[in-house]
């Protein structure tokens, strides 16, 4: 069986502009033990959003220089960025209870087990998984050791307050993906990357009973139609895309050779649909959205129009070597080995694969977040079609 | 053949990939030069269009007797990467990047 004792939220936090002026609803929502709080604050975002940059853009200059090592991650210029984003993002003190947003996290960090933190609007465009409550420095206290945290969005179905506030229900099945004899795998690639072909070894057999497939390459002026007729609404379980990606007025574009871009309009012309509930691994750049990319981005598109369940998408640049181990790593604890168990959660399977990176002084695994269903799992079909009947 | 004196470059921005593959890194478009067209042709061209806009078709074939007459008439036009130069028409936000906006303002 799955991990059990997962929850699919411990923690929830949300951020809605107010009017003309940049104000931010901020909803705290803890599910612990059966009962369930929620405060409202009012707050002015935009410091910590200018401090969430500044922590982004010092981690894309050190990634530009070399890997992103535990030194790296401790220099003393991103820390202090950090410190300061610490700062003023734990120190929220929140009115209806008194307490400060350190206080809530701690709280929350300390029920026992890893707890999962959701966070939606413009409060995931905080780097959560570098920022730590209690000024800890390494893996052991940031956020990303501590806590399952995943990116929402759109609001989870719930309904409204009295007052026109968002209800968030804590959601207790677990995301099943069924699996019968074997799990099925699409990809899009860009074999000029560095380790390129080994991201394709990994997508062509991440696993025992894994079978994946990249689309054919793309080259300058050819039609597009075999390259998207790859895609299509069933088959598979998981999509894999690792290519560059960057955004301009059109929205997302991704390199998939030298040569030819694809963007967002390519795949509306083509009328792509991926299977609905796919687990979807952008290992990208920035495939999801920072407060440097704001806009509609590759991850949004996945989500809310291909109707993604659970998604694993980077914050940032990151280096192919790393790139190519997180996936290595990620797929080893979230693929079932053989049919009839179960795979990790993607929630704990990227924890196991941030641990594995750190092991080998590599911090990247901290640039990556789930998305979505963060309790995405494989597991036997059976067990799905049972669920979906409860 | 026109000497490269004579032509002016196209650069167009495209969804290349950046040349560094060690970072999956965006870095936007790559900006390159996507052809070249003769300055003969290119003066042919707006000449062409300016005689289109300052004929009689677009006189008012009567004394303007409203309030309002139209004083300014501003076009967009692009050039296509084989140096045509062409209107542009609403619904294609992105190609608007390599366009031209020429402005016919009505002698005082």
């Amino acid at each position: 069986m799955p991990q059990s004792g997962l929850q699919p939220f411990d923690l929830r936090l949300d951020a809605f502009e107010s009017g003309v002026r940049y104000f931010a609803a901020l909803t705290v929502h803890e599910s612990n033990g059966g009962t369930t709080r929620r405060d409202i604050e009012l707050f002015d975002f935009r410091h910590t959003l200018s401090l969430s940059r500044r922590v982004f853009a010092r981690v894309e200059q050190l990634i530009a220089r070399g890997s992103l090592t535990r030194e790296a991650l401790v220099e003393p210029d991103l820390q202090m960025h950090l410190a300061e984003l610490n700062t003023a993002l734990f120190a929220i003190r929140l009115t209806a209870s008194g307490e400060t947003l350190r206080d809530v996290f701690k709280r929350v960090l300390g029920i026992g087990r890893t707890p999962g933190i959701i966070v939606g609007g413009a409060m995931r465009l905080v780097p959560w998984e570098l920022t730590t409550p209690d000024h800890a420095n390494g893996p052991d206290g940031f956020l990303g050791s501590r806590a399952h945290i995943t990116g929402s969005t759109d609001p989870e179905p719930g309904g409204k307050s009295s007052d026109g506030a968002p209800i968030y229900l804590p959601r207790r099945r677990t995301n099943i993906l069924g699996v019968e004899d074997a799990v099925h795998l699409r990809a899009i690639g860009n074999m000029a990357l560095e380790d390129a072909a080994a991201e394709a070894r990994l997508v062509n057999a991440p696993n025992g009973m894994t079978t994946g497939v990249v689309a054919p390459s793309l080259t300058p002026g050819a039609a597009k139609v075999p390259f998207f007729d790859h895609f299509g609404l069933t088959g598979y379980e998981l999509v894999h895309v690792f290519a560059h990606c960057h955004y301009d007025g059109g929205g997302f574009a991704l390199a998939v050779s030298n040569d030819v871009g694809i963007s967002r309009r390519d795949f509306d012309r083509h009328e792509v649909m991926f299977p609905g509930g796919a687990f979807h691994f952008l290992n990208v750049c920035s495939g999801a959205p920072t407060p440097a990319t704001e806009t509609f981005s590759f991850l949004d598109y996945m989500v809310l129009q291909q109707m993604a369940g659970g998604v694993l998408a980077s914050l940032t640049s990151v280096r192919s070597t790393a790139a190519v181990a997180m996936a290595t790593e990620f797929y080893r604890a979230f693929l079932p080995a053989q049919p009839n168990v179960y795979g990790a959660t993607a929630a704990e399977a990227l924890m196991q694969a941030r641990r594995a990176l750190w092991e080998r002084d590599e911090a990247a695994g901290y640039l990556y977040r789930t998305f979505g269903r963060q309790d995405t799992v494989l597991g036997p079909l059976a067990n799905m079609l049972e669920a979906e009947n409860v | 053949m026109s000497k490269e004196t004579d032509t002016i470059p196209l650069i167009g921005t495209g969804t290349a990939a950046p040349r560094d593959h060690s970072v999956r890194g965006g870095g936007g478009g790559v900006a390159g030069v996507a052809g070249r067209v003769s300055v003969d042709s290119l003066r042919d061209q707006i000449a062409r269009m300016t005689r289109i806009v300052t004929g009689p078709e677009f006189e008012p074939s009567a004394p303007n007797k409203g309030e309002f007459a139209i004083d300014e008439i501003k076009l967009t036009a692009e050039l296509t990467a084989s140096g045509e130069l062409g209107f542009l028409v609403g619904g294609v936000e992105a190609e608007a990047k390599g366009a031209v906006e020429i402005t016919f303002r009505r002698r005082t």
